[in-house]
């Protein structure tokens, strides 16, 4: 395991070269430029107000709807078109597999950084709406830095994951973002966590996007601390998948190039 | 211990690899898993897939700073080794160790991204290759002269020549400063000019003593590098050793195998044919003055060679072509009954030709000789050239160059 991460490290390079790509072949060419990061999220929080909190009367537990939603959106999108590139980054870069050696886990990790600067631009315009609605600030943002690591690093584990079982069976590319899909409804995007039944609190609770998006609500939206215990929770889940899937990964990393 | 101080060691490597469809989806291997669960003969089944062995039982091992050269037919598996020694694949059986840092030189323009530019990258296929970027920045310039593109480097690439990629691609890789450099096929790469500078390049990194495993089918350029050669076929190792001894064999096994022969037509281009059996050529020999078959000669003296055939038809007007052969390929002399003026009206059953040289003032070096027959005008051969025959040249005297001439030499002071 620490083999794996040192040479991991050694090559942390290509990873930086890997995002870097990424995110300039992402925006070349285009009138708008970074400004596509933001589009996305903000398209979703116009139609979400229109058709959830003027139509569906959901609520936001007392924060303006619009902001309300896009606290959700940007880590859901980001956790959601990152997966969407990572399942397929091994198999889309085949034909490097076969030719040359490197730890292959820098093309799932490379495909979430290269998400990572996204995130951020879009995160800028949580700012900007919160000086909008006068929302106050307050210390609890120190645990901003929690949460997104704990989203970069249940993305990274279930990346490693998909993204090695999909050189084995393409059919995982199509499976994934079905389950993105539906893992929407059982995240606080829409609704607040608020809505979901006392009962089943807990495990609800399971799902890390659940926990990173209502801490992310609670520290921006109502200076309040994340729910310790889910957050203890998630992060054990988290560690232990993570472990998980990067030793499965590289004990099949070696079939790879045989495979295609 | 003493094994361990090689910076390659190939112990017994077998490799297998499956033939024909793989489970690609969960359509297939779902079936698969549970007919392997329910235990009905999925084993079996499994293994009627058809698997074969691309490697059987390869060892070697190469010393530091070694240059070794693999050779053999397409399929023999020399890439393979290639594949295991850098580690993209591993084998099923056997060991491998390689010691100290490990680059390949290969031709890695996959890793170019179309929209990129070239400068771009430049620092995006370094790092592939495993350097830094600040070991980039270094090696940069030295990168961008050795590609001689340096005028298109803001351009993206996917407005790039075929040729200026790969030049790009391959100036990259011949950056890399490995202590052991493996080397596949790279000097059909670019235009004549690129080949040597790369071919210049491989030279640089074996004076510098870098081991180097050097793939190719140029078997003149595996001749000139290489302190060693390997035969692979079929996943075997035939041979290991002295290059000219191995590269002979290599090219008998070939055309003993193939039951072709090599054709060169008027506009000196080189082709293979397939040859029919009109005509057999029962064997070729090399007779000294004394008219004793010779497998070694002295340079200068004369020396007959003798071509006998048996026809299975009557051949008209026969015209037979001899040819001496250096060793790495080189065609020494050709002599052709036709260029000579000399004509048969035809032949029937056997018989024999003797091609005479008064003095043969070959330089010393290892010979093949062919030959060829044809009939009329008919430029396709009637007959393969049978078994070649090995002729060693030596000399007293020292001389470089393919031939020994008389000479002589004068000064005079202005």
């Amino acid at each position: 395991m620490l083999t794996h991460l040192r040479e991991l490290y050694r090559y942390r390079d290509l990873l930086f070269s890997l995002a870097l790509r990424d995110i300039k072949v992402r925006y070349r060419q285009t009138f708008l430029g970074f400004a596509w990061a933001i589009t996305q999220p903000l398209a979703y929080m116009l139609i979400f107000t229109v058709v959830f909190a003027n139509f569906g009367q959901v609520s936001s537990d007392g924060a303006p709807y619009p902001l309300f939603s896009y606290t959700g959106l940007v880590p859901w999108t980001f956790f959601a078109t990152a997966l969407g590139l990572a399942v397929n980054s091994v198999a889309a870069n085949m034909n490097l597999v076969k030719k040359i050696y490197f730890p292959r886990e820098v093309f799932p990790i490379g495909a979430i950084l290269g998400c990572l600067m996204d995130f951020l631009v879009a995160s800028v315009l949580i700012a900007g709406l919160m000086v909008f609605y006068r929302v106050p600030v307050s210390a609890q943002l120190m645990w901003l830095p929690w949460l997104v690591g704990l989203e970069i690093a249940f993305l990274i584990s279930i990346s490693l994951l998909v993204s090695a079982l999909n050189v084995f069976y393409r059919d995982i590319k199509y499976i994934v973002p079905l389950c993105v899909q539906l893992g929407l409804f059982v995240t606080p995007v829409i609704y607040p966590t608020s809505k979901v039944p006392p009962h089943l609190h807990n495990w609800y609770m399971l799902n890390p996007m659940a926990v990173v998006i209502d801490g992310v609500r609670r520290v921006v939206l109502h200076s309040q601390p994340p729910e310790l215990q889910p957050l203890l929770v998630s992060t054990a889940i988290v560690g232990t998948l993570g472990l998980g899937a990067y030793l499965f990964f590289k004990r099949v990393e070696v079939k790879f190039a045989d495979l295609i | 211990m003493g094994q361990t101080l090689h910076p390659i060691e190939f112990s017994h490597v077998w490799k297998q690899y499956r033939l024909g469809s793989k489970q690609d989806s969960l359509r297939d291997a779902i079936p698969a898993l549970l007919k392997r669960l329910s235990g009905r003969n999925g084993q079996a089944e499994g293994r009627a897939d058809g698997l074969f062995w691309a490697l059987s039982d390869v060892s070697f091992h190469v010393k530091k700073g070694e240059t070794v050269g693999i050779i053999g037919p397409n399929g023999a598996g020399k890439s393979t080794i290639l594949k295991m020694l850098s580690r993209i694949c591993q084998q099923t059986r056997g060991q491998i160790h390689v010691k100290g840092r490990l680059a390949a030189l290969i031709e890695v323009g996959a890793g170019f991204h179309p929209d990129l530019t070239g400068q771009e990258n430049i620092y995006l296929n370094g790092t592939i290759m495993g350097l830094k970027r600040k070991e980039i920045d270094r090696l940069y310039d030295s990168i961008v002269e050795f590609s001689e593109i340096g005028k298109f480097l803001d351009m993206p690439v996917k407005r790039y020549s075929s040729g200026m990629s790969v030049r790009l691609g391959f100036s990259v890789a011949a950056h890399v400063d490995p202590e052991v450099m493996l080397i596949d096929e790279v000097l059909a790469v670019g235009d004549l000019s690129f080949q040597q500078k790369c071919f210049q390049r491989i030279l640089d990194l074996k004076s510098k003593g870098t081991t180097i495993i050097f793939i190719s089918h140029n078997l003149e350029a595996v001749q000139r590098i290489c302190d060693r050669v390997i035969l692979l076929d079929e996943g075997r190792v035939l041979r290991d050793g002295v290059p000219h001894e191995t590269i002979a064999h290599y090219r008998q096994e070939a055309m003993r195998k193939q039951r072709y022969v090599k054709v060169w037509d008027p506009t000196g281009n080189f082709r293979v044919e397939d040859v029919s059996k009109d005509l057999e050529i029962a064997s070729i020999q090399a007779l000294d003055a004394a008219g004793q078959t010779c497998e070694e000669f002295e340079t200068g003296r004369p020396l007959k060679i003798r071509v006998a055939y048996r026809a299975k038809r009557m051949i008209r007007q026969p015209a037979v072509t001899v040819t001496i052969e250096r060793v790495d390929g080189l065609i020494c002399h050709e002599a052709s009954s036709t260029r000579s003026g000399r004509t048969w009206p035809s032949w029937e059953g056997s018989g024999t030709v003797t091609l005479d040289y008064p003095a043969l003032n070959l330089s010393p070096n290892t010979y093949q000789i062919h030959a060829t027959v044809y009939e009329g005008q008919n430029p396709a051969p009637v007959a393969q050239l049978g078994e070649p025959v090995y002729l060693q040249v030596t000399s007293s005297q020292l001389s470089r160059g393919a031939f020994h001439l008389e000479h002589g030499w004068s000064s005079e002071a202005n």
